[in-house]
């Protein structure tokens, strides 16, 4: 068996990229303006068709890509760069004696309560705090995504904090926060990274939800294109 | 700085006893009392679970004492170890190897990576010198340059060590520590890498402290003797008198373990002995 090439998992995901960055220039009508008449047929003029006011579903499918992907890009980079980052400080710190500690443990309680959580309520409180917008949405699932990152690199760290070439680091004269960014992050980052995955493709399930929340969480009403939002239905299941 | 001119010497005090925490608790009942300089050759033998280790880390900083002090020139430890100076003029002066195991390279980074670190961060030497230094080691330790593209998962457990004892060598320390450094190598590995150390520490002017199980091996490095049990001293002197004439039984009984072996192994097979052999 040939063995495939290292890149080849990236493959889907380029393509949807593609569509986001090349897609709106191919679009033939403006996604957020009536096209044509009210549910139309898929076919001639209108693709995938028209929904109930009229919008052309092809070109709300495709610009809905940009948004969904820009949304979901930010949530996981942030979520997963602030996750290795606090996830290393706790695993290193919890141990200790000092304020170090103390900070190490209290954010890891904090960490284990946010499970008791539920994640409406933080998404009810970020939009009504920062009112509703994509970059609150963003940052509310964010917040949700986080913990999880967390505690994956949290785990990582406790099994590579005792390994000997810690102390051999230490014996080179290495301070502490070199030590950790040098031997530890390289060591302890691939649950999170490879979870990444998982909370970008999380991120784009709860977007499509986010919209059949209240409209006081959601985005505001103006027909913004999502993939799978209610408003791209296709005219046959309305 | 000039490597060669770093004095030092350490000193570990304890007005009761130094006591570790969790699994290596490190409670010993009398006063430990200890000092290395760069003239000693200290053996430090017990069973596992005596402390040796323990005490070994300690003397380095790598392990807290919750009750006594370790010095260096004179000075608390955690004084150095607080500044970056500080930390760095003691570890240049004094250095750890610690035990084989698989972890005790980072497992994404070079050997050449791990043997240049010390040389850049403590000494400031990087380039052509560092190579010219990190060259002279590796000749030093019968090391193939050529291993210092590769990871520590493709060498050897025995190349490994010695990779670990090049990068304790590298930055010339005053004094050297020794945690069962030649444990986990096969009895013909043993008895070259024993030479070298005992020869490097003499040749240099390095003190060495060796902590070993292996009384043998120890004995054939160590001018000074100290036995260990429980966390506690129980007999120290030179080796010659230690091995000669124990005073407590517990050294009599590690002695005569230790003969018991030789005995069943036969001189063929002598552990170590047989292959450094006095010169």
């Amino acid at each position: 068996m040939r063995r495939r090439p290292s890149w080849a998992p990236f493959v889907p995901f380029a393509i949807l990229v593609a569509v986001a960055v090349v897609g709106p220039l191919l679009i033939p009508f403006d996604p957020e303006r009536v096209a044509g008449p009210a549910s139309q047929r898929p076919g001639g003029a209108f693709l995938f068709g028209t929904d109930a006011t009229g919008l052309d579903v092809f070109s709300r499918t495709i610009a809905a890509a940009r948004i969904n992907l820009t949304i979901a890009l930010l949530v996981t980079v942030v979520a997963t760069v602030v996750g290795l980052l606090v996830g290393l400080l706790i695993g290193m710190n919890e141990a200790r004696r000092g304020p170090l500690g103390w900070v190490g443990r209290g954010l890891s309680r904090v960490v284990d309560l946010s499970d008791a959580v539920p994640a409406l309520i933080v998404g009810v409180v970020v939009v009504g705090l920062f009112g509703a917008s994509l970059v609150s949405l963003s940052v509310a699932l964010a917040l949700i995504m986080v913990p999880n990152q967390i505690r994956l690199t949290r785990v990582e760290v406790l099994k590579v904090r005792h390994d000997a070439y810690l102390d051999a680091a230490r014996m080179a004269g290495m301070g502490e926060a070199r030590i950790t960014f040098r031997h530890v992050l390289p060591n302890s980052c691939r649950p999170a990274l490879e979870n990444a995955s998982v909370v970008f493709g999380v991120s784009i399930i709860v977007l499509r939800r986010a919209l059949r929340v209240p409209r006081a969480i959601g985005t505001p009403p103006r027909p913004t294109p999502r993939v799978g939002a209610p408003g791209s239905r296709p005219a046959s299941r309305t | 700085m000039n490597p060669e001119s770093v004095p030092g010497y350490v000193a570990l005090r304890g007005d009761g006893a130094p006591t570790g925490r969790g699994s290596s608790a490190f409670t010993a009942v009398k006063p430990l009392d200890f000092e290395i300089d760069s003239t000693s050759a200290i053996g430090i033998v017990g069973e596992s679970g005596s402390g040796k280790s323990t005490l070994a880390r300690m003397l380095v900083g790598l392990e807290p004492v919750s009750s006594g002090v370790v010095t260096y020139n004179a000075a608390p430890l955690p004084q150095f170890l607080r500044s970056r100076t500080g930390r760095r003029d003691f570890r240049a002066a004094v250095q750890f190897v610690a035990q084989d195991t698989s972890s005790s390279f980072d497992p994404r980074r070079t050997l050449g990576d791990a043997v240049e670190t010390p040389l850049a961060i403590l000494h400031g030497i990087t380039g052509d010198a560092a190579a010219e230094r990190v060259a002279e080691v590796l000749a030093l330790l019968q090391l193939d340059p050529g291993h210092l593209r590769r990871y520590p998962s493709e060498v050897s457990g025995g190349q490994r060590q010695r990779f670990a004892l090049a990068r304790a060598l590298v930055v010339r320390p005053r004094i050297l520590l020794c945690d069962e450094v030649v444990s986990a190598l096969d009895v013909s590995v043993q008895g070259t890498v024993l030479n070298i150390i005992k020869e490097y520490c003499e040749t240099n002017a390095v003190g060495l402290a060796f902590v070993s199980h292996g009384l043998p091996a120890t004995a054939f490095v160590a001018r000074e003797l100290v036995v260990m049990r429980a966390g506690e001293v129980v007999e120290r002197g030179p080796t010659r008198q230690v091995l000669d004439d124990p005073q407590h039984p517990y050294t009599a009984s590690l002695l005569a373990a230790y003969r018991r072996d030789r005995a069943v192994v036969g001189p063929a097979e002598r552990p170590v002995v047989a292959a450094v052999g006095p010169a």
